[in-house]
């Protein structure tokens, strides 16, 4: 069988090494140019390593929002549309995009459709910050300021073991004022204890519930420095005479609703 | 040499199929685009390329005369396997087991297929003619037992009357299951019996069919290499997409000549990113702290207004007043302008409002608001310095929270606004919510009026003969306000001289004439300053 092919021009193979192509070619021409597979972007879609998330899912075919040649996503592009986010800009844990001029560090996209395309990373935050020091002459002020922080980084153990030195570097009452929960008593030294991924702090242990210090931590509500504490709260819980600094005659440590000898007092 | 070879290769795609085969267990979703990914990728890409030359060599007649001098091909058929084995294995690490664009499956798979089509190839292949050699010879020795044994039962009836029955396809099948041999015929020797024949011819039905089945498999393997070539083909079309594409949507660790900016170094046009860190967190700080600022106006605005009246007499002076019934009952009630004030007011960080009228505005809105807040609590009372209020002093008590602590109204007044901002015309500003204070209009201190809003009201108070300036022309005796005695070294140098110089600027025209005309003779003496609330409800009776 295969003797007699040798001597035949027309093997399988060359019929389908001719034919295929011809008949690609052919097919092409005759399918008009809006068609489906002659855009660029389904082209561009075999290469799509993730869907985009829900919220860019309108952008699905136009990789070109993004995208720029080469150069990849550049920030440019993502503030085109997302330029003066009022919501965003006017509070105060994210009132840093207005000058961070860096979105690909937090924002990934091509996770799938369920992931949000935003991860708050502090570490590149302090990144960023730093980064934007540098602008390479020696003589000025930033190459100083950088140096310095960068001296905080570089071989610094972390206060604990739940942050990394860098992020320590970030101030972060600069955009966490509001979540200090301390009055300030703490200090401005947040990453002494916290971590930046979550406010809770594991190792924290609450003092005893017979403890009678609660005012070292815990201060009362303004209703409690008016008549109302007098005229309503002591009389709710049966303790007239209480004084506001004694906050165990009344509370627990179950919660502070739980009002010793009443019971569970629903607040307006 | 030949069986090192062989069992090194087995092990490396082994090893390949293993690494790939991760893919159940293991997702790393962002190393093929990292720099040790994208090294693996590049690497592997290269070693890749190395099977061409050997492709070259053997089909270009140019290239396999020249090239053939120096290096055999045997040596660019080994280099040709190793570069074909180790490529696709680093190949198989860049993808991080990350296999989502079409792209990306397709190129993996034809990879797989291009190295085990290689393989089976080369190492398999020649297994089958040795299989086949093998059972050829089998075959043969079957055939001539068979022989012997016809040979030997020729003429006797056994073959006849055991074998007859079993002539159709179902007598074929069955058979073996109901010829027996004799029990006493010894194990290696071969009876000549019936059912030997029937044995032997079943060995030779099996060694047949098994000759033709490697047969088959040879002649279908034999157009392997063509299935190598073309799937390479394919493969290498994918790979050069895959690369452009790669470079096309920007490669994460490379930023080529041509290209302004990195991925990861970006920064805005016209570097607007180039600012101190610390001046970073200032200008958010100061975004929300002024933005809070403004809150707190807007609502303090709205409650000093709607609770505003015109002026009324209290104790024989006309002021103007409010009403502090209405104010306190907005205690206490969430979304009243009251409490939004007071909530807008802790969101601010007095630190970063930026040294300027704004914040001189504020805290000015703040004092008045810390005095209407101190009566209000306290309502009813008939004056600041109640004793529902204080134990005397209630400038001294710090009950206004904002944003960084607990503030008193001497505080703001002395600690922060004259200290701050060196203006004599705020100790008018900062009322105490009292009668003998200068008449206000509706509207708080805003930060565009302010300076405007300060020259009225020092005018309108020394221009007011009852409580800011009045003249005894017969005694040349100016009574003023105890605010200028109060807080006298605010005004000049501190003296009458002083005093006299700030007043008749700020009264009406008749004073100053009056002023200047007998300056030199004038003594001065104070009101006493009346304490009472402003409060509409203490308004005089008219009998």
């Amino acid at each position: 069988m295969k003797a007699k092919n040798k001597n035949k021009k027309w093997t399988a193979t060359r019929i389908l090494l001719i034919a295929g192509p011809l008949c690609f070619v052919i097919l092409w021409l005759l399918t008009p140019s809006e068609s489906a597979f002659k855009q660029s972007n389904t082209w561009q879609k075999m290469t799509e390593p993730g869907s985009l998330s829900n919220a860019h899912r309108q952008l699905e075919n136009n990789c070109a929002a993004c995208h720029t040649p080469v150069q990849g996503v550049k920030t440019s592009n993502c503030i085109v549309c997302h330029a003066n986010n009022e919501s965003l800009l006017q509070r105060q844990p994210t009132a840093f995009h207005a000058s961070i001029s860096s979105c690909v560090e937090c924002h990934l996209e091509h996770q799938g459709v369920d992931k949000r395309p935003t991860k708050m990373d502090h570490e590149a935050l302090a990144t960023i910050g730093l980064r934007q020091l540098n602008s390479g002459s020696t003589e000025t002020e930033n190459y100083i300021l950088r140096e310095e922080l960068l001296a905080h980084t570089n071989g610094r153990i972390a206060p604990h073991s739940r942050i990394t030195s860098k992020e320590t570097v970030l101030n972060c009452l600069a955009c966490h004022a509001n979540d200090d929960r301390h009055f300030k008593l703490f200090g401005q030294d947040c990453s002494q204890c916290h971590a930046t991924d979550k406010w809770t702090i594991p190792e924290y242990r609450h003092p005893s519930a017979t403890s009678m210090d609660c005012a070292q931590c815990h201060q009362a509500p303004p209703s409690h420095y008016m008549m109302h504490f007098k005229m309503i709260s002591a009389r709710v819980a049966g303790k007239p005479h209480a004084r506001v600094d004694q906050c165990f005659q009344c509370h627990q440590t179950t919660s502070w609703n739980d009002i010793l000898g009443t019971g569970w007092y629903k607040h307006h | 040499m030949k069986e090192r070879e062989r069992a090194v290769v087995t092990g490396l795609v082994v090893l390949m199929l293993v690494v790939w085969f991760g893919f159940i267990f293991h997702h790393s979703p962002r190393f093929a685009g990292s720099f040790w990914g994208g090294m693996l990728g590049v690497s592997g890409a290269l070693l890749m390329l190395v099977p061409l030359a050997y492709l070259i060599v053997k089909r270009i007649k140019w290239f396999k005369s020249h090239v053939t001098k120096h290096v055999s091909m045997r040596t660019l058929l080994a280099w040709h396997i190793y570069a074909g084995i180790l490529g696709p294995i680093l190949v198989l690490l860049h993808t991080g087991h990350k296999f989502n664009s079409l792209l990306g499956i397709t190129l993996t798979t034809m990879t797989l297929i291009v190295v085990i089509s290689g393989f089976i190839g080369r190492y398999l292949m020649n297994r089958f003619s040795t299989e086949i050699r093998e059972k050829k010879a089998l075959l043969k020795e079957l055939q001539g037992e068979y022989q012997q044994v016809s040979d030997q039962l020729a003429g006797t009836s056994q073959v006849g009357t055991v074998l007859l029955p079993f002539r159709g396809i179902l007598g074929q099948l069955t058979a073996s299951l109901f010829i027996r041999d004799l029990p006493t015929s010894p194990a290696n020797v071969t009876v000549a019996s019936p059912y030997t024949m029937m044995r032997l011819s079943e060995s030779i039905a099996d060694v047949e069919y098994a000759i033709k089945t490697h047969e088959t498999f040879k002649k279908w393997f034999g157009k392997w290499l063509k299935f190598h070539i073309f799937v390479s083909v394919i493969l290498y079309l994918l790979l050069a997409l895959h690369v452009w594409a790669a470079i096309h949507f920007g490669i994460r660790w490379f930023t080529p000549w041509y290209s302004s900016t990195s991925y990861y170094s970006q920064t805005l046009e016209n570097g607007t990113a180039k600012s101190r860190l610390r001046s970073l967190e200032n200008s958010q700080q100061t975004e929300s702290s002024i933005a809070a600022a403004n809150q707190f106006s807007l609502y303090f605005g709205n409650l000093f207004k709607q609770h505003w009246r015109s002026l009324v007499v209290i104790h024989g002076i006309r002021t103007t007043v409010f009403d502090y019934t209405g104010i306190a009952a907005e205690i206490g009630q969430p979304n009243s302008n009251y409490s939004r004030a007071m909530q807008a007011l802790q969101q601010v960080d007095p630190e970063y409002l930026g040294n300027g009228n704004l914040e001189k505005a504020f805290w000015i809105n703040v004092y008045n608001f810390g005095a209407m807040k101190m009566a209000a609590e306290k309502y009813p009372v008939t004056s600041i310095t109640d004793p529902k209020i204080s134990d005397g002093n209630p400038w001294g008590i710090k009950n206004i929270l904002i944003g960084n602590g607990q503030y008193s109204l001497v505080q703001i007044e002395r600690e922060i606004l004259l200290k701050k901002f060196d203006d004599p015309r705020i100790v008018f500003a900062v009322s105490c919510a009292a009668v003998s204070c200068p008449d206000r209009t509706d509207e708080i201190f805003s930060a565009e009026k302010i300076d405007q809003q300060l020259e009225d009201i020092v005018g309108g108070l020394l221009s007011n003969s009852a409580k800011g300036l009045s003249i005894d022309t017969q005694r040349k005796v100016i009574t003023l306000s105890w605010i200028l005695k109060a807080d006298r070294r605010l005004f000049g140098d501190g003296s009458d001289e002083g005093l006299l110089d700030f007043a008749r600027y700020y009264t009406t025209a008749e004073n100053r004439n009056w002023i200047d005309a007998n300056r030199g003779d004038i003594k001065l003496e104070f009101f006493t300053h009346d304490w009472g609330l402003n409060d509409i409800a203490l308004a005089d009776k008219k009998d």
